[in-house]
């Protein structure tokens, strides 16, 4: 994930979504979202080949077995 | 008739079966009630009457002829806009649904009916569900029943000032990054966020399939635990629910002894109004007086952890909402159509990222806890502020608002744990203060116990306001 948003790649992510989008829209988007880009970026997570969403269960059902 | 005001709901429950006051007479009660506080508070958006009184009248006659069934036999309810009925309208709070009949009834409510209670109308909401303040465009503003001039907290905003003014003794809420919690707090009631996966969400208003959690606001952590032991559990209908354990009554009855309290070193403790540090600060002296163990704990960067909940959630909002926003993007309020677009700022890829990390994020949460049970924690910075001071719409500081507002919430929905928020204490202002005490995964029960506890100790949650 870049840690900048820039206004062209909402505007290409929102044609491609088919949502119609002004550049004014796009512009408050990409400024909007930048902290959260920022801060996820930055932590640089590291995630195993193997880990997909239901990985998420299979960690909530080792309390059931605690 | 005693004033039905001052009971809780389990207490109503019992006095209906012991035929203390009928259903009638307390339905009655409330719609009048609801009446004179209805222009001050507008919790309600559709006041069901002729319904709820016929309701309540097959409800006494079976109560007569000992055919009543349920713990909830005769107990009139609310619920927040969003829990479907077959035939009858739901509008989620947003004008895209204006006059919209719902195909299917929830599995949530089915379960309430199938325990005797009946609904006397439905409550006020952030549009979708997508707001935390409690304003809605469409609707007008929801106000907070100890002060009109302050927000109640959203999305559950209704089912809080509803359940504080008592107009009814407990109302379904949702929570997918603090809608229960937060209302609950900012209106000074109990409210459970439960486990994700414990409750079923069937033919309920989604906003972000892997936040979105069902549970109770109400007087008390007891009529949480009545309610969860109604609405939880296993749902074919909603397959995150499958494996779910079936709630335990039992142990929501546990003594507090022992338990072990975990205080987070940071992030929760930054920046609270002192009227919050205090009100946290007390909570922990009575808990550690009921017997718990307290302690510090460091846990993982809950701000990592925030922004990778608004990833997911902005990203499966703006797809659930994607065929509207495409022809009837003009039909949402500003703030909202805002957030929803916000989603079109990440790829699927990024997506994923965030959504992949979510067990490892989980496992990372208990290995910092340990053998930690519970954690305390403010639910927001301050007490409610003022409807004006938070009516920014579509204005470009929104989503910073919204964020702070949030700050204390995301974490939990992300980690899909379990948090019950009770009344701690007030504001010198007067205003409520709530505190979120987080469990571990399927450890509400452990949460009800213990708000139980703290609720035999304390008075806070008996606290009602008076009509302005």
């Amino acid at each position: 994930m870049p840690d900048d948003i820039s206004t062209d790649r909402v505007t290409a992510i929102a044609t491609a979504a088919r949502i119609p989008l002004t550049l004014i829209d796009a512009e408050r988007i990409a400024r909007s979202v930048a902290p959260t880009v920022a801060r996820f970026t930055t932590a640089k997570i590291d995630l195993a080949l193997e880990i997909e969403p239901a990985s998420f269960a299979a960690v909530q059902w080792r309390e059931i077995e605690r | 008739m005693n004033d039905p005001a001052e009971l809780t709901l389990t207490e109503v429950a019992v006095a209906l079966r012991r035929r203390t006051f009928s259903s009638t007479e307390l339905t009655r009660w409330m719609l009048e009630r609801v009446g004179r506080w209805q222009p001050m508070i507008n919790a309600f958006v559709r006041v069901e009457e002729d319904e709820a009184l016929a309701a309540a009248k097959r409800a006494d006659r079976a109560l007569a002829r000992g055919k009543a069934k349920g713990a909830l036999y005769g107990v009139p309810l609310a619920h927040k806009d969003m829990y479907y009925i077959k035939g009858k309208l739901s509008e989620c709070g947003s004008k895209v649904r204006k006059g919209w009949i719902a195909p299917a009834t929830s599995t949530v409510l089915t379960r309430l009916a199938a325990a005797g209670s009946f609904r006397i109308g439905a409550l006020h909401m952030s549009e979708f569900a997508y707001s935390p303040t409690g304003h809605n465009s469409y609707l007008g503003p929801a106000r907070n029943a100890w002060d009109p001039k302050c927000i109640t907290g959203g999305s559950s905003s209704g089912s809080a000032t509803a359940v504080a003014a008592r107009l009814v003794p407990a109302a379904l809420g949702s929570d997918t990054g603090g809608s229960i919690r937060l209302p609950a707090h900012f209106c000074g009631v109990t409210g459970l966020k439960p486990t994700y996966g414990r409750v079923s969400r069937a033919n309920a208003l989604p906003l972000s399939f892997t936040l979105d959690t069902v549970g109770p606001l109400a007087v008390s952590a007891e009529d949480a635990g009545l309610i969860m032991g109604i609405i939880a559990g296993p749902d074919p209908l909603d397959p995150t629910t499958l494996s779910a354990p079936v709630w335990n009554a039992k142990r929501t009855r546990a003594s507090p002894k022992g338990l072990r309290i975990g205080v987070p070193a940071l992030f929760y403790v930054d920046d609270l109004e002192s009227d919050i540090a205090s009100a946290l600060d007390a909570t922990i002296v009575m808990l550690r007086k009921l017997g718990a163990k307290v302690s510090k704990v460091e846990l993982p960067d809950q701000t990592v952890v925030s922004a990778a909940a608004l990833i997911v959630l902005a990203v499966e909002a703006t797809s659930a909402h994607a065929a509207w926003l495409r022809t009837r993007a003009a039909d949402y309020g500003p703030q909202v159509r805002n957030r929803l677009q916000n989603g079109l700022a990440y790829s699927a890829v990024e997506y994923l990222e965030a959504l992949r990390w979510r067990g490892p994020a989980l496992a990372a949460h208990l290995d910092a806890i340990g053998d930690v049970d519970v954690v305390i924690a403010p639910v927001s910075r301050s007490v409610a502020p003022t409807i004006v001071a938070t009516d920014l719409g579509g204005m470009p500081e929104a989503e910073a608002a919204i964020q702070a507002i949030t700050r204390f919430m995301r974490p939990t929905n992300f980690l899909g744990l379990p948090s019950l928020v009770v009344p701690a204490g007030q504001s010198r202002s007067g205003l409520p203060i709530g505190i979120q005490l987080i469990g571990r995964p399927f450890g509400d029960e452990t949460l009800i116990a213990l708000g139980r506890a703290f609720q035999a100790a304390t008075n806070h949650h008996r606290r009602i306001p008076a009509l302005p």
